[in-house]
């Protein structure tokens, strides 16, 4: 158990994104010879859910999402540092691919279902827009990665997803990866005909499917 | 004839925001993501510096000057049926149909559902007949229809019921090629489509600061075509772009300037249209606010800054963030186009459409129409001349009398402003009339007669075959 002030304070300091303190605090309480996995799983994750929340009800603005999330990316990685026998505490959160698929440049809603991603602990490589589906299954080997999840904008770039499915599934990658598909076309119907694992309907909703994919609580 | 206008930015603004896109361009350039324009800028003495997938392109201000002279201020937008022709000039204004809905409320069911080439048809059938309308965007896709030929469909949905220009985006160099040959048969071949194009490309430049490789292609094959650039930027404030007003506009401007330039130099005197459907996003939520007063606000700053170079504009401004055909949607089309329209926006974009531009409904095109009617009335103002002035009635009418039944009135009735859907009957009139039904229902009934009952002007023989064998080749290749 960590000290209840503690607990408040990695909250606090995430919401108001004061990243000096919050390596402070993880410093302090690693000094002075405080369990990095306590940190972690008692102090910071519950601050950043909180944070998460606070946006979800519309009380926080997005770039204050975001700073929070890289705040938050610092100090896993200071705690990452003090764990002994390098057990990575990231990795057992999962790993994602992001990518907005070939054809398509719009890529704003999927640099939010990023920040949230990143927010919530996940390790998110953000392959940008107008990715190739070589590239990105590429990629998902390179990082061991265990979700891949894509965003189409237009209604002429969807069957990429498709192309994505196929190819995973050829490769016998299937059972290996899990697919999650959104965008502003992109139906839980469509999800469901070619085949991925989930279906999300904006960054909030992809964050809960991708817990449930992992078995996230 | 006065007519009503907003200023809402000065000279030394403008000039600011001028020189401020000129530094970008010239200093941190913009992103060009194909060899055939980088080559092009090149060889007009921009500097070109190979990036990761594309090019950094800088732009000297004599280029952009040059550039902005070459584009010009007039020109006609010209319908399959010369009746249509729509002339785009300063003071000139006109509306048009959001672009890109994806989904429709069906016309008969009203179920929301994914839209197809039938849709736009329709769609399209009912803007033909709505006079409001004088050049016509393609407000939804063809989405039963491959993505690779989707554009050269949405085409032929749209020339088969319209006489009106047309205007869509191309998507590809091929589709450009291959859009401009259906087109051309449409107008009895293509010497008389180089005489009178009746369609205009839209392309997006990606902000901040990117032409992809589609919008290159798509310029390059139009302009060497003589086929006019609308050419509509999408700025999100504090996204794509800053979160400021005066920031966004100057991004904007960069990007829509460097899609001019590379128009004119590709083919000097190429129509150009100067576009925006720039918003703020709601960063609360991280979705667009396609109806927040900075819209309005952007708006009147494109539509100026268009003039400043002596180009027309194009403004986005009536979509609605409502799901439904209700208070917030009317309210939010009325305010920004209002604004739009008076900053002298010489075209009006974004009727049809509600849930931030995803769905396309048929009563509110039907409803805008009647709200644009309105909107024009305003802007044209009051004519103080002798004839209206009426002084000589006036006099003969006197103290107490009436002017009901005086010639002066019999004359002058008709320029009236007068509702069709919109009512002001007395209850009993209204219950009797109308069947005391609200103006939504009305306005569904309305779009279902005109599209059961308007006859668009049909295609010359052979035309329509010539489409079918077009795509036809296209999709087995």
């Amino acid at each position: 158990m960590i000290d209840k002030s503690i607990i408040e304070e990695t909250a606090e300091v995430l919401i108001k994104a004061n990243k000096d303190r919050a390596i402070e605090i993880a410093k302090n309480f690693l000094n002075g010879g405080g369990n990095p996995i306590d940190l972690m799983e008692e102090g910071f994750i519950p601050g950043i859910n909180a944070t998460g929340d606070l946006f979800g009800r519309g009380k926080l603005f997005l770039p204050e999402l975001i700073q929070a999330a890289e705040i938050m990316k610092e100090v896993t990685d200071i705690i990452n540092e003090a764990l002994t026998g390098g057990v990575d505490e990231k990795k057992e959160r999962g790993t994602i691919i992001v990518a907005t698929v070939q054809g398509d440049v719009h890529d704003i809603g999927k640099c939010i279902v990023v920040s949230l991603m990143q927010a919530n602990g996940f390790t998110v490589h953000d392959l940008g827009r107008d990715v190739a589906t070589e590239t990105i299954i590429e990629t998902a080997l390179e990082v061991n990665a265990d979700i891949i999840g894509t965003s189409a904008l237009l209604t002429t770039t969807m069957p990429r997803q498709k192309d994505l499915e196929d190819a995973l599934k050829s490769e016998g990658l299937k059972n290996r990866i899990k697919t999650v598909v959104g965008g502003a076309p992109v139906t839980p119907r469509w999800a469901s005909r070619i085949g991925a694992n989930a279906y999300a309907k904006n960054a909030q909703d992809g964050i809960v499917k991708i817990k449930e994919l992992l078995g996230i609580k | 004839m006065s007519g009503f206008q907003i200023e809402g930015i000065t000279k030394d603004q403008l000039d600011k925001i001028h020189h401020a896109s000129i530094k970008i361009l010239s200093t941190t350039g913009i992103k060009i993501e194909s060899e055939e324009a980088a080559e092009i800028f090149h060889g007009a003495g921009s500097e070109v510096n190979k990036k990761n997938d594309g090019y950094i392109v800088k732009i000297p201000p004599s280029v952009v000057d040059d550039c902005t002279q070459l584009a010009p201020e007039r020109f006609v937008l010209y319908g399959r049926d010369p009746k249509h022709d729509h002339i785009v000039e300063p003071g000139s204004s006109c509306f048009t149909l959001f672009g890109e809905n994806i989904y429709v409320n069906d016309l008969y069911t009203l179920e929301h559902r994914i839209c197809t080439k039938n849709d736009l048809g329709e769609a399209t059938r009912l803007a033909d007949s709505l006079g409001e309308f004088a050049i016509i965007e393609k407000c939804l896709g063809s989405q039963d229809k491959p993505a690779e030929t989707q554009s050269l469909h949405n085409y032929e949905a749209m020339v088969s019921n319209t006489s009106k220009h047309v205007l869509h985006g191309f998507f590809s160099g091929r589709n450009s090629k291959k859009i401009i040959e259906m087109a051309a048969a449409c107008v009895g071949g293509m010497e008389n489509f180089l005489k009178r194009p009746c369609v205009t490309t839209t392309v997006c430049p990606t902000s901040p600061l990117t032409l992809v490789k589609n919008c290159c292609d798509v310029i390059i094959a139009c302009a060497r075509s003589g086929v006019g650039i609308c050419s509509i930027t999408m700025p999100l404030s504090g996204t794509t772009a800053p979160v400021t007003i005066a920031g966004t506009l100057i991004v904007q401007n960069a990007e829509l300037l460097g899609s001019l330039v590379l128009t004119q130099l590709t083919s000097k005197n190429t129509p150009f249209i100067y576009g925006s459907v720039g918003t703020i996003m709601d960063l609360k939520i991280g979705s667009p606010a396609v109806a927040a007063p900075e819209c309005g606000v952007l708006n009147v700053g494109t539509a100026k800054m268009a003039q400043y170079y002596g180009i027309p504009s194009w403004c986005g401004s009536g979509v609605s963030g409502s799901k439904l055909m209700d208070v917030q949607a009317a309210y939010e089309f009325t305010t920004n186009t209002a604004i739009a329209l008076l900053a002298g926006s010489n075209v009006v974009y974004g009727c049809g459409s509600i849930e931030s531009g995803l769905t396309f409904d048929f009563a509110k095109l039907v409803l805008d129409a009647e709200q644009l009617k309105k909107l024009h009335w305003v802007k044209n103002g009051m004519d103080v001349s002798e004839e209206t002035m009426a002084l000589e009635t006036i006099q003969h009418v006197g103290p107490g009398g009436e002017y009901l039944t005086s010639p002066h009135t019999l004359q002058h009735m008709r320029s009236m402003s007068q509702n069709d859907l919109f009512d002001c009957m007395e209850r009993d009139a209204w219950a009797n009339k109308v069947g005391g039904k609200g103006i939504v229902e009305r306005a569904y009934e309305k779009a279902r007669f005109l599209i059961e009952n308007h006859k668009p002007m049909a295609l010359p023989e052979g035309a329509a075959t010539v489409m079918k064998a077009t795509i036809k080749e296209c999709e087995s290749t």
